[in-house]
């Protein structure tokens, strides 16, 4: 196999998870898409090393995840950081779905305002990319009893954010009804 | 399923206690009774919602991959020139150090005379530098044609490319008849 073609089904073909993971991380889709596109460069540049690599998943994340948090350094020692998340709008056009995501997107963004760097690393890989928390341990290089313990802080946060909306009647969807 | 047993796998959710087969049973259960479903398990259910759309509202448009592509195969023939000039510049080497080795010596042998004339050289300013001088003009003579052999490397480069530019072309007509019929 071309190394080209192994470049495409083995990387590139994980474009999406690894620009959300960037998402997440850098709050802007622009400067997500930039550090997808210069991490897949990397990837590349370091061909020589992929016969090294025994989970190509788990290594072109610890290539994002750093290149993620060189930028937060380089952006916060500038004061460029975006503090609150660019808004993603839902494609449905049903206004009930588009409300319900308004919503979950503020649960969203109130729970990682709450998280370290690392919880926010396992949060985003199991709730939203759904890997195991082996996978997540791979990726993080930590073990797993310690994927188990992150996330367990991060739904406690999860579920604090849900009941405090509900409590206080800002859904959306409830206010419109 | 019973709400029981919902509500069991809920208080496990938050504990981070469930497996992954379990969790995704779990998710899979709330999808399908989410119309029944009400309080921690509808705020959940929607929450599940959300995060499986995420996955599409959030993802990169198709001419990412051309971009990406565009630059790494960029980098490629860049690194081709580079492997050239390597090469152009070996050949340089060996044919300086062929004459240093062999041509040199062999051409102060064939004249001995000369020989006993270059030994003085520092009482004879002028035959000194008239031999600096041949040996520069042989020096030059030298990287010109090291460079000649640039020029059909570079040649050649274009022919490649020539050829390659043909070929997408040739290979774009043919998608382009396919796609007519």
């Amino acid at each position: 196999m071309s190394e080209e073609i192994y470049f495409k089904t083995t990387f590139l073909s994980k474009k999406n998870k690894l620009y959300r993971f960037a998402y997440f991380f850098l709050k802007q889709e622009d400067e997500a898409k930039d550090a997808t596109q210069e991490t897949l460069i990397k990837i590349w540049d370091k061909r020589a090393e992929w016969d090294k690599v025994e989970n190509p998943d788990a290594w072109s994340m610890q290539i994002i995840k750093n290149n993620c948090l060189d930028r937060l350094r380089k952006s916060k020692t500038a004061q460029k950081h975006q503090e609150s998340f660019q808004v993603v709008h839902s494609t449905d056009q049903n206004p009930g779905t588009i409300s319900l995501w308004q919503d979950q997107w503020n649960v969203l963004q109130q729970v990682m305002d709450r998280l370290s760097e690392k919880q926010k690393t396992v949060f985003i890989l199991r709730e939203i990319e759904g890997n195991s928390y082996q996978e997540i341990a791979e990726t993080l290089e930590i073990s797993e009893a310690q994927v188990k313990s992150d996330l367990f802080r991060s739904r406690k946060f999860l579920k604090e954010t849900m009941l405090k909306i509900n409590n206080h009647g800002i859904r959306k969807t409830q206010s419109m009804a | 399923m019973a709400s029981e047993k919902l509500n069991q796998w809920l208080e496990k959710y938050w504990q981070g206690e469930l497996s992954h087969v379990e969790e995704m049973q779990f998710r899979s259960e709330l999808k399908i009774n989410r119309e029944s479903l009400s309080g921690e398990l509808q705020s959940l259910a929607e929450w599940f919602e959300a995060t499986e759309s995420v996955k599409h509202e959030l993802s990169l448009e198709d001419d990412f991959d051309a971009e990406v592509l565009q630059k790494i195969r960029s980098t490629k023939s860049g690194e081709n020139k580079w492997s050239w000039w390597k090469i152009a510049a070996s050949v340089l080497v060996v044919i300086t150090l062929a004459y240093m080795g062999w041509l040199l010596p062999q051409s102060k042998l064939s004249d001995t005379n000369q020989l006993v004339e270059m030994e003085n050289t520092q009482e004879n300013p002028e035959k000194a530098f008239e031999e600096t001088k041949a040996t520069l003009q042989l020096m030059a003579n030298m990287m010109n044609s090291g460079k000649d052999h640039l020029n059909s490397l570079q040649l050649f480069q274009v022919a490649q490319d020539k050829i390659q530019t043909s070929f997408k072309q040739e290979k774009k007509k043919k998608e382009d008849t396919q796609k007519n019929i």
